[in-house]
């Protein structure tokens, strides 16, 4: 079987005061079906360069990324852009709602984009499946922030992607609310065959994906907890 | 684009204050471009509406000698003529039993004016009034009367003839020598104006005949020069009439657009300042747009419609204000002093302005397209994404400088306020620059001499908001180079006018005095006890040809100079290039006579060292080549030419004198011995020095308020700049005051660090700002107008206490509100 997601041997580094500084220092990773993966590690252990370089936000040093069976580092960055849109979403800590859109509009701006035709209805129906399509014409400044990461997940899963990266969903929010937020978040992936990419520093929500590894030392290797 | 642009246009609906201030100031900017166009499409409604009725007819034929019938004739072919009307028109002296004045006597015949009217007080039809004349009684302006002690149906004399004084002139056509209203006018009959003596072969002495036509005015106009181009006559159209008129009016409205122009930078600037915060705060949005498919010119046409809109509706709203604006002057403002006058602007000026505002918009935004790039994404993934760092080095700045560079020279070109203006803002933004660049260095060094902690706190953040500082320390430096240059210049000039230095001022010019009549009147001034110094003869000549090329300056062939002939210098000039001459020229050895030039006439002109100049003298060709250049002190009131020759090349040209009178009697004594001498000399005329002073201050008096008006909006146009940039970086600065709250610092401590920070910009800003306009200021009123500085302090002091404590209020009022609120927050 093709895999979904493939990193092998990636390498990463940053100028620092004291030379380079090697973050990733031969990272591999396979996932070839529908799953969900976590991955944990130590603040400034590398995470969100991976998620970087995972989703075509930042430049390998070395190595290969391929989604989809297609080499990131490939793409100019028109392409990347294009390519991301559609098949990789990307969930962040800080939910990064437009500030001056509704949450209705937040969606639908995405499905916009992407030239989708009927996108208000889509919007719609994708807040509905998150359960905030009461709050579907507030501002994001009259949303709690559980509201917010809703609308975020909405926006992401609205576009149908193959692969959803989540770093630190649930970092900003309450454990009782990120609890719920996680429930949602693995259960549509599930039901949408996608490929769920979790960062977090939070083992109890590792756990609750198919597989965990830990980030650690520049190089992933497999969580002792795993299935 | 519909999605960019419904994107764009909910960003700016729902942004709020932030937008509606930029919106203010692009207004605002915008108003004074408004009112610097609607000026200049005034003016040239003015002078296209007003110009056939300034001149009183459709085309006119002039000429300081009596026109040949023959070329009467031919003039009145070519212009088609449907009537033609005669003036005669001379300076003169009118007396009195008890007092004398020079005026300005039109001797009119019944056709004239052709276009537009003489009307009288009291009120008579033209048939009555060229009864009136004819039957010897004459028409003046009402400034006459008292100055010469008469009352209408008394009698004045001019030259041999006593003419009665019927009515008064309220309103008539306006083509003048241009005199500033040195002397005043007098209606005659054309026909008298022989009897009186007064028009000689040496007279100076305009003729014109004035034509009313139906045909094409251009072709007719062209026909006439290229007729009467090569004799001593001059084709004047409705719109050369008014050339006067224009040009003072030209030179205010540089001054106004220089001071709107200065308005707008600082308004579009600030504009600017608050579109780049708008920008920052919004670069995490676009980076999560450009996550969904926006692509990186996505965003740059994102950005650039968000400023375009902007500049659109800005530049509606200054329309509609502007346009508002006009309606009420023209309602309620006085505008008697240029009759005509109608406050408008037109199609053409508001579809420029509006490109303007285009291009402004795309000019002043040019650095946000560099700001954003796709690997601001990645911030994205940080904790804290609040604010994206800025892309940091100088070349940040180029694009910036690039716009502002672009809108000085687009607008200052659409508004032909010249290289004055130009020169004026790169000197400001060379300033602007190196204040840029040294003001961390002097705020860190003064920093470290502080001992209170307050006060280093203070400068510690000037150095560090160093756009904000700059932008802030150069919006109140122009303040007070406001404060040093406007007041300084206005009351130096007044202080000039209104006490000359009594050692140099002479009680009177005298001119035209007949070449015969010289000797008596050296003589006649022996007599009397009075010194007449100077005494210069004075010839007209027409400069045709530069090193044998025809001249194509139109004034001066439209115009004869004025040139005298001397044994030596006077000790109001001195020779700044070029050999001096020596002894009397004889032309021996058929050498050319050689010629002195005033230095900026020659600049003016573009003359050079050894330029031979070729000068039509009463109908004879004459050459003769620029030997030297002179600079004259003008405040020294002597008779002084810019072209003047040696002794011996034009001794036997006819010619009239002109001379000057030291008085050191009484005002009494000075009016009688005028009115003696105009009584024996009735053909030369006596410029009362004192009286053309005090005219100048008059009118420099009623600039004053223009400037101080002026002076006062860009002022309070700049303190609105200051405060919402100081109040805009308070804001931004809300978590660290709440953070100072944390640590202790109670409100008024805050407020008194903020104010020391203020007091630090104010205090620098101003005392460079003053300084520098006093140089300047310095500078013109020495190099320039030859007058001496004065510092008024009432005037400064005034302004001073005006704005700064309006400065003060405001900004109090502004910290008291926004300190607690974010105490509470």
């Amino acid at each position: 079987m093709s895999s979904i997601i493939e990193i092998s041997d990636l390498r990463k580094s940053y100028p620092s005061e004291q030379g380079r500084l090697e973050v990733l220092k031969g990272v591999n990773l396979s996932v070839d079906r529908p799953q969900s993966v976590s991955i944990m590690g130590r603040s400034g252990g590398g995470k969100s360069t991976l998620v970087a370089l995972l989703s075509g936000l930042d430049r390998k040093d070395s190595g290969v990324v391929k989604v989809l069976q297609k080499d990131l580092s490939l793409f100019s960055s028109n392409q990347l852009i294009e390519y991301r849109a559609k098949n990789i979403g990307v969930i962040f800590q800080q939910f990064h709602l437009l500030p001056h859109l509704t949450a209705l509009e937040n969606v639908e701006m995405a499905l916009a984009f992407q030239g989708v035709d009927g996108a208000r209805d889509l919007a719609e129906k994708a807040l509905a499946d998150v359960g905030i399509d009461q709050r579907a014409n507030h501002f994001p400044h009259q949303l709690s922030r559980g509201e917010c990461q809703r609308v975020a997940i909405a926006r992401v899963l609205v576009l149908s992607p193959k692969v959803v990266i989540a770093d630190e969903p649930t970092g900003s929010l309450d454990v009782q609310t990120g609890e719920r937020i996680m429930e949602l978040l693995l259960n549509l992936v599930q039901q949408r065959d996608m490929v769920l990419v979790l960062v977090t520093h939070d083992p109890e929500l590792a756990a609750r994906c198919d597989r965990q590894f830990i980030l650690e030392g520049g190089t992933l290797t497999l969580s002792s907890h795993e299935v | 684009m519909n999605l960019l642009l419904g994107l764009a246009v909910k960003d700016l609906w729902r942004s709020g204050r932030e937008v509606r201030a930029h919106l203010v100031l692009v207004a605002m900017a915008g108003l004074c471009l408004f009112f610097s166009f609607a000026f200049r499409d005034s003016i040239d409604t003015l002078i296209s509406h007003r110009a056939r009725e300034f001149l009183s007819a459709d085309v006119a034929l002039s000429s300081m000698q009596p026109i040949p019938a023959a070329d009467l004739v031919v003039a009145e072919e070519l212009a088609q003529a449907q009537s033609v009307a005669r003036q005669t028109e001379l300076l003169a002296m009118a007396r009195t039993k008890q007092a004398s004045l020079l005026v300005e006597v039109k001797a009119i015949d019944s056709v004239f004016p052709q276009v537009g009217q003489i009307v009288t007080e009291p009120l008579r039809s033209r048939q009555d009034i060229d009864l009136d004349l004819k039957a010897g009684h004459i028409y003046v302006y009402d400034e006459l009367l008292p100055e010469l002690g008469v009352q209408l149906g008394e009698s004045i004399q001019l030259g041999r003839l006593s003419l009665v004084v019927k009515g008064i002139v309220v309103r008539d056509p306006g083509i003048s020598r241009s005199n500033i209203g040195i002397a005043p006018r007098i209606y005659m009959d054309q026909e008298l104006l022989q009897q009186t003596g007064l028009v000689g072969p040496e007279s100076q002495v305009t003729y014109r005949y004035f034509y009313q036509t139906q045909g094409d005015l251009e072709a007719i106009t062209a026909g006439l020069k290229e007729q009467f181009g090569q004799k001593n006559y001059f084709v004047i159209s409705p719109e050369e009439s008014m050339s006067g008129l224009r040009r003072a009016l030209d030179s205010f409205g540089k001054y106004l657009s220089v001071l709107m122009l200065l308005a707008s930078l600082l308004g579009f600037s600030l504009a600017f300042y608050l579109f780049q915060l708008f920008v920052r705060k919004r670069i995490s949005s676009m980076a999560v747009m450009t996550m969904f498919g926006a692509g990186i010119w996505d965003v740059r046409k994102y950005l650039l419609l968000q400023s375009c809109l902007l500049h659109l509706v800005g530049f509606v709203l200054s329309w509609l204000f502007g346009a508002t604006l006009l309606l009420g002057i023209n309602q309620f403002v006085d505008l008697s002093a240029v009759p005509g006058f109608v406050a408008e602007i037109s199609w053409l000026s508001l579809s420029v302005l509006a490109l303007l505002f285009l291009a402004v918009a795309v000019l002043f935004n040019l650095p946000f397209w560099y700001e954003f790039s796709s690997s601001d994404v990645i911030h994205l993934l940080e904790e804290d994404t609040s604010e994206v760092p800025s892309r940091g080095g100088f070349g940040r700045f180029l694009p910036q400088g690039i716009g502002f560079l672009g809108f000085l020279g687009l607008s200052s070109w659409l508004l032909g306020a010249g290289t004055f203006f130009l020169s004026f803002a790169a000197s400001l933004i060379v300033f602007g620059l190196m204040a840029f660049l040294l003001m961390p260095l002097l705020l860190s060094w003064m920093s470290h001499k502080m001992s209170e902690f307050s006060w280093r706190f203070a400068l510690r953040n000037l150095g560090r908001a160093r756009l904000t500082t700059s932008l802030a320390f150069f919006s109140v430096f122009i303040i007070g180079l406001l404060f040093g240059v406007g007041p300084t210049l206005v009351q130096s000039s007044l202080k000039e006018l209104e006490t000359p230095d009594q050692s140099k001022l002479p009680a009177y010019f005298v001119i035209n005095v007949p070449e015969e009549s010289t000797n008596r009147l050296v003589q006649f001034s022996k007599d009397s006890g009075i010194a007449l110094r100077y005494l210069s003869p004075l010839i007209l000549v027409r400069l045709e040809t530069i090193n044998g090329e025809e001249v194509n300056q139109d004034e001066l062939r439209r115009f004869p100079s004025r040139v005298t002939y001397r044994k030596s210098l006077l000790e109001s000039e001195r020779i700044v290039e070029g050999e001096p001459f020596i002894g009397t020229f004889d032309g021996a050895g058929s050498e050319v006579a050689p010629v002195s030039v005033e230095v900026e006439y020659a600049e003016r002109r573009g003359f050079k060292l050894g330029d031979i100049l070729g000068f039509n003298i009463q109908g004879i060709p004459f050459q003769a080549r620029v030997a030297n250049f002179r600079r004259i002190e003008w405040n020294s009131f002597h008779p002084n030419f810019f072209i003047q020759f040696p002794d011996g090349v034009l001794n036997d040209v006819p010619k009239t004198y002109v001379g000057i009178v030291y008085h050191s009697g009484s005002d009494e004594d000075v009016r009688q011995i005028k009115f003696e001498m105009s009584r024996r000399f009735p053909e030369l005329s006596l410029i009362d020095l004192g009286r053309t002073l005090r005219r100048l201050a008059d009118i420099t008096r009623q600039f004053r308020p223009v400037i101080l008006v002026t002076a006062i909006s860009l002022v309070l146009f700049t303190l609105l700049f200051l405060l919402l940039l100081l109040s805009h970086s308070v804001k931004v600065r809300s978590s660290e005051i709440l953070l100072m709250q944390i640590f202790g610092g109670s409100a008024s401590k805050v407020r008194s660090l903020i104010l020391k920070e203020f007091s630090v910009l104010l205090g620098f800003g101003l005392g460079f700002g003053v300084m520098v306009g006093l140089v300047l200021a310095g500078y013109v009123l020495d190099q320039i107008m030859k007058f001496q500085i004065y510092w008024s302090l009432y005037e400064s002091f005034f302004l001073f206490a005006v704005s700064g404590l309006l400065a003060f209020v405001l900004l109090f009022l502004s910290l008291t509100r926004r300190i607690p609120s974010f105490i509470k927050s």
